[in-house]
């Protein structure tokens, strides 16, 4: 089944929200597991996104212009001793993307607050 | 590294490679390096928070067996990709995708029935019974498969070799079934074959 054109799947949007709220704060790029981990944290979901579903996301993200990449530098790696990690960011297309959404998100309810007297 | 964990990170592995193998030499090596990478990360970051490593490998398996249907479409999409960038004529018939698709579901319920049986002697505690080895052995057999008939156009000595060593070690392990794993196996095999020879195999056009 093809799906519309800019239409996001509901994996694609959790990882650009991560991803934004990320940066904001102070980490502007992010890898696979690291991405993987804070939507497990958010939804407090018990397994970790699985990897075909993750790296094809990112993959379609990508292609899609909302997301860049770049691998890490060797030295970088080398020196921490581990595998190089592929670097991702939002692009402004990214960023666009999920303002409709929000924009058509149900607003939360306010709540009365309590101890506050109708004036 | 208990063996458990080791046998997980190692089925994860071999999947990677099973599945990305025909793709061009970037888009399967950036795969490859993507998921070692989440692997190590994922191993890390369990030590760190000091996770007993039986939760680890449940976790690296479920991952695995729940991105699998991901991975074949990816698969499907970035063989198609590759093929149209090399602008590759000759279209595959309709009637032989939907036989394809039936190979790979055949290849793909063997993977996870094999998953299935690692998994519970894993919950159980008994690694040392023959219920491990055969669903590792299930499992093998049906990425050999699920590989085989992906890659029967591109490669169609490799990708029949592989459906035929599936089908073999399929029938053999489950031999009590032999009325329906040889004519399935067969039918694999046939449909490589067939692939295989869309491309005008074996006359040297198949390996594009």
């Amino acid at each position: 089944m093809r799906r519309k054109p800019g239409h996001l799947l509901p994996i694609e949007l959790a990882i650009l929200e991560v991803a934004i709220r990320l940066r904001m704060q102070g980490a502007s790029q992010f890898y696979g597991f690291l991405i993987a981990k804070e939507i497990k944290e958010r939804q407090e979901a018990r397994l970790l996104t699985a990897h075909g579903t993750l790296y094809k996301a990112l993959d379609r993200l990508q292609k899609a212009g909302l997301l860049e990449s770049e691998w890490e530098d060797p030295l970088v790696a080398a020196q921490a001793n581990r595998p190089r990690r592929r670097l991702y960011w939002v692009t402004a297309a990214g960023e666009a993307a999920l303002v409709p959404t929000a924009e058509t998100a149900p607003r939360p309810v306010a709540q009365p607050r309590r101890g506050l007297a109708p004036s | 590294m208990s063996a458990a964990l080791a046998l997980a990170i190692g089925m994860t592995r071999s999947w990677v490679t099973l599945y990305t193998s025909g793709l061009p030499p970037e888009l399967r090596d950036a795969r490859r390096a993507e998921i070692d990478s989440d692997l190590w990360e994922h191993q890390r970051t369990a030590e760190f928070l000091d996770q007993p490593q039986g939760e680890t490998t449940l976790q690296l398996l479920a991952r695995l067996v729940m991105g699998i249907p991901s991975d074949v479409t990816w698969r499907l999409e970035a063989a198609h990709s590759a093929r149209s960038e090399r602008s590759i004529s000759m279209n595959e018939s309709g009637t032989m995708r939907s036989l394809v698709v039936v190979g790979v579901v055949v290849a793909l319920f063997l993977i996870v029935t094999g998953m299935g049986a690692v998994v519970d002697a894993l919950v159980q505690g008994d690694l040392a019974s023959g219920q491990a080895a055969f669903g590792a052995i299930s499992v093998l057999a049906g990425a050999a498969v699920g590989s085989g008939l992906l890659t029967s156009r591109r490669n169609p000595l490799l990708g029949i070799g592989l459906v035929a060593a599936g089908a073999i070690t399929v029938a053999a392990a489950w031999y009590w079934m032999l009325m329906i794993t040889i004519p399935v196996g067969i039918a694999m095999v046939a449909i490589a074959f067939f692939r295989a020879r869309q491309t005008g195999w074996p006359r040297g056009a198949g390996t594009a």
